[in-house]
């Protein structure tokens, strides 16, 4: 079966899943998976940036909170959603813009520190500028979307909602991806002295592709304000930055599923180690087999140290995997498919490594014992 | 540094490209995840339309055409598929000669286009460039060491030792001079 086959398969396996969901879970579980799915959205948009133009951003986490506060602000004065989207995914595409402008002019990092600055500057707005955004006391009351005259009140409508939202700005990023503006992205983080000299405009694009990952953190925090139903400056800080940050690089920067990945990673990943005991509950009789064999009190010590599981998971996968967990699965694919090419071509080989083809002896700085280099298999 | 008239110095590669200036590399630069059809598209992308019409107009006009007779020409067709990264030194060096003249240059400068390879190949690539040149009618700036491949595709050539000009003007003239065989050539 063709690595193809098998991955669209697999991909619908996923999206009908991620479509039964909710009908298994309680509302807190519903709600988590809703969070997952704006979550990759604000991800998506880092994911343009950082792995395809190849910038640090520290600023994602002040775009989403730019859409949250936008979402907010209207729908609490009575305009629809709709318009939120519109006034956040131009806000934000705007600011990024005018951020990157002057920032992608000089050296590399300087991006960065520009985010980070305004991410900072940011959150002393939402928190200060209380006549706007409320301060530390926040806006309440965020009343669910309606569409077309059904309001979205409960988690599970709220939650297609969501998906349907992901699956527009997924098929969008596609669109882009496989554009000649996609051509020119991996041109310029592949190569950017020839693309350049190819007469690609790598100044120019970078700052497209920031301004439009800044934008997707605007729709991102439009779908959050009214999920949660109630923000303050609080998430908008740059931990917030920081997680989507890792949740791009642990999915795979660059890769187009890493975003999806990575929010699973940095949203599900602690719920699910923190419930670890309750985990073993659920799967019945498996579960019962397992827990003979694991010590009792280990799953409630897990549970109750997710944090520190969760981030020492991290620290190994990025040891063993710096291109994230996609970029593993790649390698992988990659190795098997040139199996299968040498099995097909005939060439002999046991377990990626071939007969002795050059023996080098009687080197004069080496030891007695004479060398043998073995081909290796390339990958 | 003037072209056409036009003053160019500090200008960036992407402008001074788009002036009809392109160039190939001493170390090569394809990009190795993209497939080799992927990478002359790419080469002549940024000369169609303007950054709008690449992505809601009509993208790409004409340019699989353009890369298919590159392919032909350069007689890529069966590695076009692959990614450049997977070619051979000698397939690589014929697709960045390619790249450099998908967008129809005025003023192609090529950067020691025989460095590192083998003979055949290395007629195959002179006589390459030299029915391109007569093809697209650009002119060749070559920097190179290799004495016969330049005597061959070169009309006009100037020899430089230390940072001066030792000897100019036609290959038999330039083979010919004492200062050149001393320098180079090594009687």
């Amino acid at each position: 079966m063709s690595a193809r086959v098998l991955g669209a398969g697999a991909g619908l396996v996923i999206v009908a899943a991620l479509i039964a969901a909710p009908f298994g879970l309680k509302p807190y579980g519903i709600y988590i998976l809703t969070l997952w799915a704006v979550t990759t959205i604000a991800a998506i948009g880092l994911n343009l940036t950082l792995g395809y133009a190849g910038q640090v951003s520290l600023a994602q986490g002040a775009f989403v909170g730019i859409g949250a506060y936008a979402a907010a602000l209207l729908t609490t004065h009575g305009w629809p959603l709709g318009s939120a989207y519109v006034v956040a995914a131009i806000a934000c595409f705007a600011i990024g813009w005018v951020l990157g402008y002057p920032a992608l002019r000089v050296q590399h990092h300087y991006l960065a520190f520009v985010t980070l600055a305004f991410s900072t500057l940011l959150y002393l707005v939402f928190r200060n500028e209380e006549w706007i955004t409320g301060g530390i006391y926040g806006i309440s009351n965020i009343p669910r979307p309606n569409l077309f005259g059904y309001l979205l009140r409960t988690p599970r409508d709220f939650y297609y909602f969501c998906l349907a939202n992901l699956a527009l700005v997924s098929l969008a990023a596609w669109w882009l991806i496989r554009s000649p503006w996609g051509r020119a992205f991996v041109a310029l983080r592949e190569n950017p002295l020839r693309a350049l000299s190819l007469g690609v405009d790598t100044r120019r694009y970078t700052l497209m592709a920031f301004a439009l990952g800044a934008g997707l953190g605007g729709i991102s925090g439009v779908l959050y304000a009214p999920l949660v139903q109630y923000i303050d400056p609080t998430p908008f800080s740059l931990l917030l930055s920081l997680n989507l940050l890792l949740m791009v690089i642990v999915g795979g920067s660059g890769y187009f599923f890493g975003p999806f990945v990575g929010a699973v990673v940095a949203v599900l990943l602690p719920e699910w180690i923190q419930s670890a005991d309750k985990l073993f509950e659920a799967l019945g009789p498996v579960g019962e087999a397992l827990r003979v064999v694991l010590p009792p009190d280990a799953l409630k010590y897990v549970a109750k140290h997710y944090l520190v599981v969760y981030a020492v998971f991290v620290m190994v996968l990025l040891v063993f995997s710096p291109s994230g967990i996609i970029g593993f699965f790649e390698k992988r694919l990659h190795r098997v498919a040139h199996q299968q090419r040498a099995a097909r071509t005939g060439h002999r080989s046991e377990g990626g490594v071939m007969a002795s083809v050059l023996e080098v002896r009687n080197l004069p700085s080496s030891s007695a014992a004479s060398m043998r280099s073995r081909a290796y298999r390339s990958t | 540094m003037r072209l056409d008239g036009r003053a160019v110095t500090g200008m960036r590669p992407c402008d001074l490209n788009r002036l009809g200036v392109s160039r190939t590399f001493q170390l090569l630069q394809v990009f190795p995840e993209l497939s080799v059809r992927e990478n002359l598209i790419l080469a002549a992308q940024e000369h169609k339309g303007s950054m709008l019409t690449r992505l809601f107009g009509a993208r790409d006009v004409g340019l699989t055409g353009d890369a298919e007779r590159m392919i032909e020409f350069f007689r890529l067709a069966h590695v076009a598929a692959n990614k450049a990264g997977a070619l051979s030194y000698g397939q690589q060096k014929l697709l960045d000669a390619a790249m450099a003249f998908m967008a129809g240059p005025r003023l192609v400068l090529l950067d020691e286009p025989a460095g590192g390879v083998n003979l055949t190949m290395l007629a195959n690539l002179r006589e390459r460039l030299e029915a391109i040149n007569r093809e697209q009618r650009a002119t060749f700036v070559v920097i190179e060491h290799n004495m016969e491949f330049v005597m061959r595709l070169c009309s006009r050539i100037v020899v430089l030792a230390g940072g001066r000009i030792i000897a100019e003007g036609a290959p038999e003239d330039v083979r010919r001079d004492p200062k050149v065989i001393e320098a180079y050539l090594g009687h």
